[in-house]
């Protein structure tokens, strides 16, 4: 009889004993920290005690819902420390755009400070214009060696591979499609590698001009880069995908894109035109600044190939083509294109100005004409021509729009009247 | 008895439970408990301290994916954010992670808005467009993808309080001495309207028409009407001073003048009083814009009045666009700040001189031309000890167009 009492005594302090052990805080161990590794030194005295503080919190209120892993990831990672950070995101599932994702914001947190230190004044006082620091040589090439650093950095993190990181999303695949083509995976990285290493290099010589535009020296050197630039990566592609890929990306296509916007031509056309533009951009780059002398030296050999360009359009795309393409004729296309008209009503307003404008070289060299009667007329034409104009551009609203982009001429037409009072 | 045999048959059932769960859960925490042998018995060492190398190197760390677990991606991504979180925050991850994690995740979230702009960008054709911001509805529905992105982050951890140096000189610069909720509150506001300004401008392709800039003045008032209800007419002056349209202007303006803090206020009140008549020059017409130039040019009685007769001049003097240009192009290539005043009294030296060979109707035309370009050398060689080969190239290429002028070669007969 005894034995069973105390039996049933005993077990019932173990029920409470265990029931106390379970209950207990999940994480007895929580304060203790793993040893972090030695770049940790990096890590500022206002980060170890936001840490502390959010560790210190988390153990308090959310103890149960911890995630072994979590909790001690929590206790081993260290932002400064990006080879551990990419293993444990790697071992713990996460996906490359995810990792990559992550990573560069980490790195970006990390070069942030040293960045704007060689980009923004510290402390300008808010009455004065902040000094533009990019305009200084030295700063540009110090910021060209973080880049560098950076770059570096990320390939150190995810290997030569790093751009299968980059392009894991759909809408980052679709964006890379849309600027360099259909590229063969295997040689996304060295085209990318190519290409950034080019860029730090002309943006350091483009700096030499410090805000303006580069000296004659320079653009020399820019331009043995560009060609330099084209050599190696024909080195990495077969010839046809050479050929899609500057169809897609570099000066010309850049070029083509923006000045063929209004002409809007066919996948065809484009494909056509761009061997024809190319060896213009190759002899005068476009992209690495001009000068009065070579903008003339280019427009000369444009006109070389009109002939070859109205081969491969036809001739009625071919006076499209020149709408759209004439510099005389920008403001007058964009105006156009801002207004949702087609471009044939730039081509209707241009030929408007050039007969209007005939018609008042002739009033104003008619010596028959009192001044009161040339001035009535010249009124009665700028009325006409604005009520042409204003037809041609959907009303009011396209003429007043007119007046403002391009169409001085209109105001200008009629003498003014000397002001009253005055000689 | 029987009650007693049944309560000991339970409670011996219990024990067996209860040992077999407490037994599990530390099966379960065998990644940190050895953790914490490892490191339990030494103090924590001090950031950067002599001891926390000491201890690496007595107990090797382990490695950060030691302990991983392969699914942790999938339990944090589940749709449930604030779930997500609170596990990250409670395993106290520290804060810079967290944020990139807690991004990430919230970027996931977005796949749907993301889907509908990867099916915009796939229908434009490839040929046609900037390779980036080809279209400006698509620029519009990125942007808005990340606005709501970042408020959603903010939601979920709060504001970013982690800023560098350069940032809060940025902030004092911009906001002054307003309480911090106040800035975040400002700066809010700004993004905005920043926001659906940029998109009128996006919209607008360059060619500002008359109904694009009624809704920049719109907006403009309406983001007036929100920070006046946020700040005090006081605090309101002092952001208005530092980060409006009008200060900014005023501050490029007097780039070459060197103002005082005093003098910077003074004129501040005074364009203060046009621009408040006029609005952002933004949102004007050519022919108000012209309105408006006049109305500060009335000013300048009140500036002389406020600055005295002597630094008046040099306002004057400073604040002259070819002044400015040229004083620009001084301060970018480092040059003494006694070269603007230099290269301008040889501009003026120069035009009069060429002014006087272009009236002289007694020239014949070669002998006028040959003149003129011997007037465009001596520029040039006056010129090239105070701005060195570099900076003349760039002078020549901006405000220095005068000196082209000169040496440009004589038009072909017959042409005008």
């Amino acid at each position: 009889m005894k034995l069973p009492a105390f039996l049933l005594g005993a077990s019932l302090v173990a029920n409470a004993i265990l029931l106390g052990v379970f209950f207990l805080p999940a994480h007895p161990a929580a304060p203790a920290r793993a040893p972090r590794p030695a770049s940790s030194a990096a890590e500022t005295s206002a980060d170890a005690a936001a840490r502390a503080a959010a560790a210190a919190k988390a153990r308090e209120a959310s103890a149960p819902i911890a995630n072994a892993a979590l909790v001690s990831a929590a206790t081993r990672l260290n932002p400064e420390d990006l080879a551990g950070v990419v293993a444990w995101l790697r071992a713990s599932g996460f996906p490359p755009r995810a990792v990559a994702n992550i990573i560069s914001r980490l790195v970006n947190k990390r070069f942030q400070e040293r960045q704007e230190e060689l980009s923004q004044p510290a402390d300008q006082p808010f009455w004065r214009n902040a000094d533009p620091a990019f305009n200084n040589p030295k700063l540009a090439s110090e910021r060209n060696k973080l880049r560098r650093e950076q770059m570096d950095l990320l390939k150190q993190l995810f290997g030569e591979n790093m751009m299968d990181y980059y392009t894991d999303s759909e809408e980052a695949r679709v964006m890379l499609r849309r600027q360099i083509g259909d590229l063969p995976p295997d040689k996304l990285n060295g085209v990318a590698s190519i290409e950034q290493d080019y860029s730090l290099m002309a943006q350091e010589l483009l700096a030499n001009s410090r805000g303006g535009p580069p000296a004659p020296a320079d653009l020399e050197k820019l331009a043995l880069l560009e060609k330099e630039r084209r050599a190696d990566i024909a080195k990495l592609l077969t010839p046809d995908e050479l050929l899609d890929f500057q169809m897609h990306y570099g000066p010309t296509s850049s070029r083509m894109r923006r000045e063929l916007a209004l002409f809007k031509p066919t996948e065809v056309e484009y494909r056509a035109l761009f061997p024809i533009l190319d060896t213009v951009e190759q002899q005068f780059p476009s992209n690495l600044g001009t000068t009065a002398d070579t903008v003339a030296a280019r427009r000369a050999a444009e006109e070389k190939l009109q002939g070859q360009i109205t081969a491969v359009l036809g001739a009625e795309r071919y006076e499209q083509f020149k709408q759209s393409t004439d510099p005389a004729n920008t403001q007058l296309n964009r105006l156009v294109a801002r207004l949702d008209l087609p471009l044939a009503a730039a081509a209707g307003v241009a030929a408007i100005r050039t007969e209007v404008q005939q018609r008042a070289t002739e009033i104003r060299q008619n010596q028959q004409l009192e001044p009161a009667a040339r001035t009535a007329e010249l009124t009665a034409l700028a009325a006409e021509a604005a009520g042409k104009i204003s037809q041609t551009l959907g009303g009011a609203r396209g003429l007043d729009a007119y007046k403002e982009y391009g169409g001085q001429w209109l105001t200008n037409l009629v003498p003014r009247q000397p002001a009253a009072g005055k000689n | 008895m029987k009650l007693r045999a049944l309560l000991l048959v339970g409670s011996l059932l219990a024990n067996i439970t209860l040992a077999f769960l407490v037994a599990n859960r530390s099966a379960q925490w065998i990644d940190f408990s050895s953790d914490s042998r490892t490191t339990a018995a030494q103090p924590t060492p001090s950031p950067g301290s002599a001891n926390e190398s000491a201890a690496a190197l007595a107990t090797p760390p382990l490695s950060p994916a030691d302990g991983a677990n392969p699914q942790t991606w999938a339990q944090l991504n589940t749709g449930d954010l604030p779930a997500a979180v609170a596990r990250l925050r409670a395993a106290g991850l520290p804060p810079a992670l967290l944020r990139a994690m807690v991004r990430t995740l919230v970027s996931e979230q977005f796949e749907d808005r993301r889907k509908v702009l990867t099916d915009a960008i796939k229908a434009q054709p490839w040929w046609l467009g900037e390779s980036f911001n080809f279209d400006p509805k698509i620029g519009t529905i990125r942007r808005r993808i990340n606005r709501d992105q970042e408020d959603l982050v903010n939601q979920l951890l709060g504001p970013d309080t982690d800023l560098t140096e350069a940032q809060r000189a940025r902030q004092r610069r911009a906001f002054g001495d307003l309480p911090q909720d106040k800035i975040e509150a400002l700066q809010r506001i700004d993004s905005d309207y920043a926001q659906m300004m940029a998109e009128v401008r996006m919209e607008a392709q360059g060619m500002m028409l008359a109904e694009d800039r009624a809704k920049l003045a719109l907006l403009e008032q309406e983001k007036s009407s929100d920070m006046a209800a946020l700040l005090s007419p006081e605090e309101r002056f002092e952001h208005d001073l530092r980060s409006s349209p009008s200060s900014a202007e005023l501050r490029g303006r007097l780039a070459a003048f060197d103002a005082t803090e005093a003098e910077f206020r003074l004129l501040f009140k005074l364009q203060k009083t046009v621009d408040d008549q006029f609005g952002p020059p933004q949102t004007l017409s050519v022919e108000q814009r012209n309105q408006r130039n006049q109305a500060l040019a009335k000013l300048l009685p009140q500036v002389e009045a406020a600055l005295g007769a002597a630094r008046f001049a040099e306002f004057k003097e400073t604040t002259d666009g070819n002044y400015l240009t040229t004083s620009n192009l001084v301060r970018r290539f480092e040059l003494p700040p006694t070269a603007t005043r230099e290269i301008i009294a040889i501009q003026r030296d120069i035009n009069q001189r060429s002014e006087s060979i272009r009236g002289d109707r007694n020239l014949a035309p070669e002998t006028r031309n040959a003149q003129l370009m011997a007037l465009g050398q001596e520029a040039n060689t006056r010129l090239a000890p105070i701005l060195g080969p570099d900076a003349l190239s760039a002078y020549k290429q901006g405000g220095g167009g005068w000196i082209n002028n000169l040496v440009r070669p004589p038009a072909p007969a017959g042409k005008k």
